[in-house]
């Protein structure tokens, strides 16, 4: 679903087709590796298959035939369900965490309450560690423990600093 | 631009600089009349006293060398409120001088400034010396001599010996600069731990003792004053030389039978830094022998001078009395100038301690407490020492040990009483070291 | 004792200023008996200063802090400062032990200031000592400890007087993360053995996430939320 989250998102800046979405999505994500047009247009089937986007037109500018592509009602809904959604704390929830945010930056949305909000889930997750590792008498646990809490740390620092970065500059355009 | 030096004397603060030169200046005058009583002229006693009127112990040459003795310990109370003065802002000097030292000052350089520091208003202050020299000469010479004996003499002046005189305080500031600049410039062992102190300097009170004793079974003649005056030295030496380690003791005793919060932090204060406190309570002690001779000579001369010749004593008495009550309040100075510096020091423990529920009240009790524990035993010491061992010297009368026991109680009570204006009077500082602001992380 | 949980520490509307910067504009807070609650923030955000508002060593420029149902404003100087002794303990950063003191003795003066007989304050505090593994620097002045040692005798200092709620400020601060971490853990088990409510401030996630409850202190004032999530009860 993370992938078509990301797309229902660009699309929330209005319409565009395949090639458009792919680039926007390479722009917003100079990390992540770039999206393969096959995955694009995968994605985008199986989008238009649930009722979050809809055929808009077909273009044809001196070149090859385009879709263009909008969201629908329900893609809108689908789309402010997933930025309000906490993600699971955890070593590889932090992707989607960068993902999500940089979204609701784009899109507008209120990233702030949804930062304040994973703040808490993943304070928990380190409070539910943290007993654990005092209560811990195996050193091997205990270090193991470390590094979970290392990361969860980080990524509350990153979001900390994406507030205050957000806070100060308004979006990151 | 100022100049390089003026503009080093004036970070350090003006506070301190007019401290240094203050104190330099006094030092200096004293040592310029002490100078000028030496070189009075040795052969005929009488020619001198009828042509100056001089104050008798002075103008005989036998006594001569005993009223010098007492001029030169005169400069003692204000050259250790020249050793406080010098520390005061240790804390913010530390951070200035790490701060040159980052921006590439070597050690020998900051120990140069420190000297220049501490050098430039010490070579005012001595310079000052000269024109305060005069208006003692003025007021306690040409003046006295009209009423009563002279203090000072007015037909010499120290002559040649002047420019030794302004050499060496000049030079007694520059090393003390220096050495405070040392010390600033330690990167570890700040407010250092030198180990306990120890009791060896009351052997040089024993030895005193013994000159005194053996001095005394011999000719009593006024000639003979060197056995009275080695055994002052000895004993005011081994004095100061032994007031750390009692202030040390007094710390533990007091910090291990202590009931209340305030005599413990007081006790355990002494202890870890006997050595300001000792210096502080060695001067009060030479003022209470002081004050102890003079008790003894004052109640004398009431019992045994005709009233028509009282005044001829009584008068430069009265002067030696409150250049005594002046030294009291100049060690009540230093010892405030200390507990400024230790309490600043301190700063965030302090704030730390009244936060934690001590009242400000406890940490005043302590700092007096502590005053106290040092000062007072010594100023009764030194004053009891003073009556009985001049009553000995003297021959005894029983009016005499009423102008001793006099003095014990009038020592005791401006000792205490300074105390207690001191540590009034550095409240304020103490107030705003304990400001909860303290306790920010900086 | 009722039977529905009391605050035994509010706070409502702190503001407090110094000279032109505002460092809280109506902070609010309430701590429940036993609790421990870690007050978080960025750095400047008045997490301190909330701190010694609360902990009546500041007092605030108008907002009302009670304790047990008293207003703090409401007592004096010394009755504010016996307070503070008797039912508050106070750990700090560092440097809050007297450096003249020994590690017994500084853990014995508040029994002292309390008017306790000096056997007495000190036999307690050298349970203390005991307690919390240090009973082997009694006799050291806080100057010759590590960090880690003088935090576990101020923390000893705090306990020692059987205090209701104890207040730390970055205790862990000016410690490496290990030393941290065991500090950590010995305030949190020794406050919650003694059954007393523990206020943490910290800038450290980690540290934050030992306590039951956060509140995020966002430009002198608290945010909302901090309630999402299951934080079972302990």
């Amino acid at each position: 679903m993370s992938l078509g989250s990301v797309l229902l998102g660009v699309l929330a800046d209005g319409p565009a087709h395949g090639y458009d979405l792919k680039r926007a999505h390479d722009a917003r994500f100079p990390a992540a590796r770039p999206l393969a047009y096959g995955q694009v247009y995968a994605t985008l089937g199986r989008l238009q298959r649930d009722g979050l986007v809809e055929e808009l037109e077909t273009r044809q500018d001196a070149g090859p035939e385009r879709t263009v592509y909008a969201l629908t009602d329900a893609g809108r809904e689908a789309l402010r369900h997933w930025l309000g959604e906490t993600e699971q704390p955890g070593p590889y929830a932090a992707d989607e965490l960068v993902r999500k945010t940089i979204t609701a930056l784009h899109t507008g949305a209120d990233s702030g309450d949804f930062l304040r909000r994973q703040r808490a889930v993943h304070l928990d997750a380190m409070r539910a560690l943290t007993r654990e590792r005092s209560d811990a008498a195996e050193p091997g646990t205990r270090i193991a423990l470390d590094h979970t809490l290392a990361h969860l740390d980080a990524d509350l620092r990153w979001m900390e600093e994406t507030r205050e970065r957000i806070a100060r500059d308004g979006t990151t355009r | 631009m100022r100049p390089l030096p003026l503009t080093i004397v004036l970070a350090a603060g003006r506070g301190r600089a007019a401290l240094v030169v203050a104190t330099t200046a006094v030092t200096s005058a004293l040592l310029l009349v002490a100078a000028s009583m030496a070189r009075l002229g040795r052969d005929d006693a009488w020619s001198s006293y009828e042509q100056e009127h001089l104050f008798a112990p002075i103008g005989d040459a036998g006594t001569r060398p005993g009223a010098i003795l007492a001029v030169v310990l005169l400069t003692v109370p204000v050259l250790l409120l020249l050793d406080q003065a010098v520390r005061l802002g240790s804390t913010g000097r530390h951070r200035r001088y790490t701060a040159l030292s980052v921006a590439g000052a070597t050690r020998r350089d900051l120990r140069r400034w420190a000297a220049i520091e501490v050098g430039a208003p010490a070579v005012a202050g001595a310079l000052l010396g000269v024109p305060l020299w005069l208006l003692l000469r003025e007021l306690l010479g040409f003046r006295l001599a009209m009423h009563a004996g002279a203090l000072v003499p007015t037909s010499v002046g120290p002559g040649p010996w002047t420019w030794a005189i302004l050499a060496a305080v000049a030079a007694y500031g520059v090393l003390v600069g220096r050495r405070s600049g040392s010390r600033a410039t330690a990167l570890t062992g700040r407010g250092g731990e030198a180990g306990a102190p120890r009791p060896w300097p009351a052997l040089a009170v024993l030895a005193g003792a013994l000159v005194a004793i053996s001095g005394r079974g011999g000719s009593s003649s006024a000639d003979s004053l060197a056995t009275p005056i080695a055994a002052v030295l000895l004993v005011t030496l081994g004095t100061v030389g032994l007031a750390p380690w009692a202030a040390h003791a007094a710390g533990v005793r007091a910090a291990r039978r202590a009931r209340r919060a305030a005599t413990l932090i007081a006790g355990r204060r002494l202890q870890a830094d006997p050595r300001p406190a000792g210096r502080a309570a060695a001067a009060v002690g030479a003022v209470g022998l002081t004050v102890g001779v003079l008790g003894v000579f004052v109640g004398d001369v009431l019992a045994t001078t005709d009233p028509y010749d009282r005044d001829d004593y009584l008068v430069p008495a009265a002067i030696v009395a409150v250049c005594a009550l002046l030294a009291v309040v100049m060690i009540a100075l230093s010892i405030a100038v200390h507990s400024v510096e230790t309490t600043a020091q301190h700063r965030r423990e302090m704030a730390a301690l009244v936060a934690t529920g001590v009242s400000s009240s406890v940490l005043t009790g302590a700092q007096r407490t502590e005053c106290l524990l040092t000062s007072l035993p010594l100023a009764l010491a030194g004053s009891a020492a003073g009556s009985l061992g001049y009553g000995w010297l003297v021959g005894l009368s029983p009016a005499a040990y009423a102008g001793g026991a006099a003095a014990l109680l009038l020592t005791a009570s401006v000792v205490a009483g300074s105390v207690l204006v001191t540590t009034a009077l550095v409240r304020p500082w103490l107030v705003a070291a304990v400001d909860p602001g303290n306790l920010r992380t900086a | 004792m009722t039977d529905t949980p009391q605050s035994i520490l509010t706070a409502h509307g702190v503001h407090k200023s110094f000279g032109r910067t505002v460092a809280l504009r109506g902070a609010a807070l309430e701590v429940q008996p036993g609790e421990c609650v870690a007050i978080t923030g960025p750095s400047g955000s008045g997490k301190s200063t909330l701190l010694h508002c609360l902990a009546g060593v500041l007092m605030p420029d108008s907002g009302v802090v009670t304790f047990r149902g008293t207003r703090l404003d409401a007592l004096g100087v010394d009755e504010r400062t016996r307070l503070r002794r008797s039912s508050f303990g106070l750990v700090l950063q560092f440097g809050q032990l007297v450096p003249e003191l020994s590690a017994l003795e500084n853990v014995a003066l508040p029994l002292m200031l309390e008017g306790r007989r000096r056997p007495d304050a000190a036999a307690a505090a050298t349970q203390w000592l005991e307690r919390l593994e240090v009973a082997q620097l009694a006799h050291t002045r806080p100057t010759a400890m590590s960090g880690g040692e003088a935090q576990r005798v101020a923390i000893a200092r705090a306990l020692v007087t059987s205090p209701d709620i104890v207040f730390a400020d970055e205790p862990t601060g000016a410690l490496d993360t290990v030393t941290g971490e065991l500090a950590l853990d010995v305030l949190v088990k020794a406050t919650r053995e003694t059954e007393a409510a523990l206020v943490l401030v910290t800038h450290d996630n980690r540290v934050a996430a030992a306590a039951e409850r956060e509140v995020v202190l966002r430009d002198g004032a608290i945010e909302a939320a901090g309630d999402g999530g299951p934080g079972e009860p302990t």
